[in-house]
């Protein structure tokens, strides 16, 4: 009986203090697994900027928000994820979220002991010194430029497991890079976490078959 | 009964917040709290906050009065950047050595500042915060390390009264930070220590670059004039109050420049004593909201300031943001 009471105490102590400080982690409502529609199956629209000389594809249901100026994008497949009171520090399952970033070359500068810093860090270099040290990956071709694919699983940031590809595309004069990556869902069975799979695998692809370089302006 | 108790333990806990005052941490040379205002921590120690936090030690900071987005975080320490730039889940991130081994680590940022290989001190702007990478929210994600930046890391612990930041995945707050203990010095285009004289015509960014107060507000954040190939029309000033004459690094703020073409050849003049001691050329255009380093420095306490004229080599426009002076170390 004592313990019970202490049990009552503690959860009413805990609700006190949640509600005080905006709730912990687990009364978050979850976002519920989801089935994705494929990449045929979706209606897409394209997001471009001319000053920065790119314009890609991306599904016309999704969220979309441009930062303070168009070389920043985010998307999420789930348009509602961004009005749910999720925790902020991890992707829910069953969530598709794309990161982009277009930035001149000079905001790519090397790791240490690979170039000349007293040449690189005045931006005087041209692009082809200014080529960052990149992580291991496999090497295509996105609009005609070379472009580094990066696959991986997370499992040491914010997030119990994500998959995510880094997709950076080596221009001219800017580096362009997205970071596609989705939480699988839970909840599922093995067959529909698969098509969840396959949905974001065709989507990548479409994302980077539609990305078209243009000659950035302000250079 | 239940509502009496819990507005009792609810008074309480507005008394505690109203007490608490952090101003510092302690891990070795990591000693300050990476932002400047009041903010919460919105889910403590940990490594992965989602569902039943992973055991860790980075902590979540959100700030407790308007949107986090677009916040400036600060360097904790002085130190060494040795990376910065996107990390998979850590979206675009910045890690600092700091000279007794201690590594910090700022992640999920919108933009980052510095390059390897740049020395900063506590109080260095370094970043502006976001929710890039495994996140969906607006927070900046801080983690102290010892000899490795993998792993849970170590106890970033706050002094002033408390002995350790809330349990795992627990909120707890406020952390309050409003100054840095530090030998850096930054003049940014709307502090007193900048003046913009001449005729030429120029312009204010209100949409980005940099400011203390973070992006998003009405603020100019930097300036932008016509240039030309003749004689100067305009010039700038930065005039640091440096705390002590000795090696500094300059680093000059290199804005976003969207629609804007600027100068690939801005020449910035560095005095010491009231003399010329350099002359370094950037290419404004190529760069976004960086910091871009002119070069170590001996400077002195008097007649020290950094000049940069509208006079270019290919008369486009001139950009006027921000100046950092670090001391060596």
């Amino acid at each position: 009986m004592f313990k019970f009471k202490v049990m009552l105490q503690t959860r009413l102590i805990v609700l006190c203090v949640s509600i005080l400080l905006g709730g912990i982690p687990h009364l978050y409502p979850q976002v519920q697994a989801q089935e994705l529609p494929s990449a045929e199956q979706s209606k897409w629209i394209t997001i471009a900027d001319g000053y920065y000389g790119y314009s890609f594809q991306v599904p016309a249901a999704w969220h979309k928000e441009m930062g303070v100026t168009p070389d920043r994008w985010v998307f999420y497949s789930d348009p509602t994820v961004v009005t749910k009171e999720l925790p902020p520090a991890a992707l829910p399952q069953g969530l598709i979220k794309i990161d982009f970033a277009a930035d001149p070359v000079g905001h790519w500068l090397p790791e240490p002991k690979v170039r000349d810093p007293a040449i690189d860090k005045r931006g005087m270099a041209t692009s082809e010194e200014l080529l960052p040290l990149l992580p291991p990956g496999t090497w295509t071709t996105v609009s005609g430029q070379p472009a580094l694919i990066v696959r991986e699983k997370i499992d040491d940031g914010d997030g119990p497991f994500v998959e995510g590809t880094s997709v950076i595309i080596l221009a001219d004069r800017m580096i362009y890079y997205l970071w596609v990556a989705y939480a699988p869902p839970t909840g599922t069975n093995q067959e529909a976490a698969a098509r969840f799979k396959t949905a974001y695998d065709q989507i990548l692809s479409r994302i980077l078959n539609s990305f078209v370089i243009s000659s950035p302006g302000g250079q | 009964m239940k509502i009496v108790k819990c507005l009792l333990i609810l008074g309480v806990g507005f008394v505690l917040l109203a007490t608490a005052t952090h101003t510092v941490i302690a891990v070795g040379m990591v000693t300050e709290l990476p932002f400047i205002g009041s903010y919460n921590v919105s889910c403590g120690y940990h490594t992965s906050c989602y569902g039943t936090p992973t055991p860790g030690y980075g902590l979540d900071f959100v700030n407790r009065n308007e949107s986090t987005y677009g916040d400036v975080t600060y360097a904790s320490g002085r130190g060494t950047v040795t990376a910065s730039g996107p990390e998979g889940g850590w979206g675009y991130r910045v890690i600092i050595r700091h000279p007794d081994n201690y590594y910090s680590r700022y992640a999920h940022l919108l933009y980052w500042f510095p390059a390897a290989n740049h020395k900063m001190r506590e109080g260095s702007p370094i970043g502006y915060m976001d929710s890039t990478g495994n996140s969906t929210g607006h927070h900046l994600h801080f983690q102290v390390y010892y000899n490795t930046t993998s792993g849970g890391g170590v106890d970033p612990t706050p002094i002033d009264g408390y002995t350790q930041f809330c349990g795992a995945g627990q909120t707890c707050g406020p952390y309050n930070n409003y100054s840095f203990n530090t030998e850096m010095r930054l003049v940014d285009n709307t502090d007193g220590g900048f003046s913009l004289t001449g005729t030429a015509p120029c312009w204010s960014n209100t949409t980005n670059g940099f400011h203390r107060d973070g992006l998003g507000k009405s603020v100019t954040y930097y300036q932008y004039c016509n240039g030309t190939t003749g004689n100067p029309t305009r010039i700038g000033t930065w005039v640091p109050s440096l705390p002590i004459s000795g090696n500094y690094h300059v680093y000059v703020f290199a804005p976003n420049h969207s629609g804007i073409t600027l100068t690939g050849n801005a020449r910035y003049q560095i005095y010491s004593n009231n003399t010329l001691i350099a002359t370094i050329s950037v290419n404004q255009n190529g760069y976004n909201n960086d910091w871009v380093w002119l070069g170590m420095w001996n400077l002195s306490t008097s007649g020290t300031y950094v000049r940069l004229t509208n006079q270019t080599s290919d008369g486009q426009m001139v950009a006027y943001d921000a100046i950092m002076f670090v001391r060596d170390f």
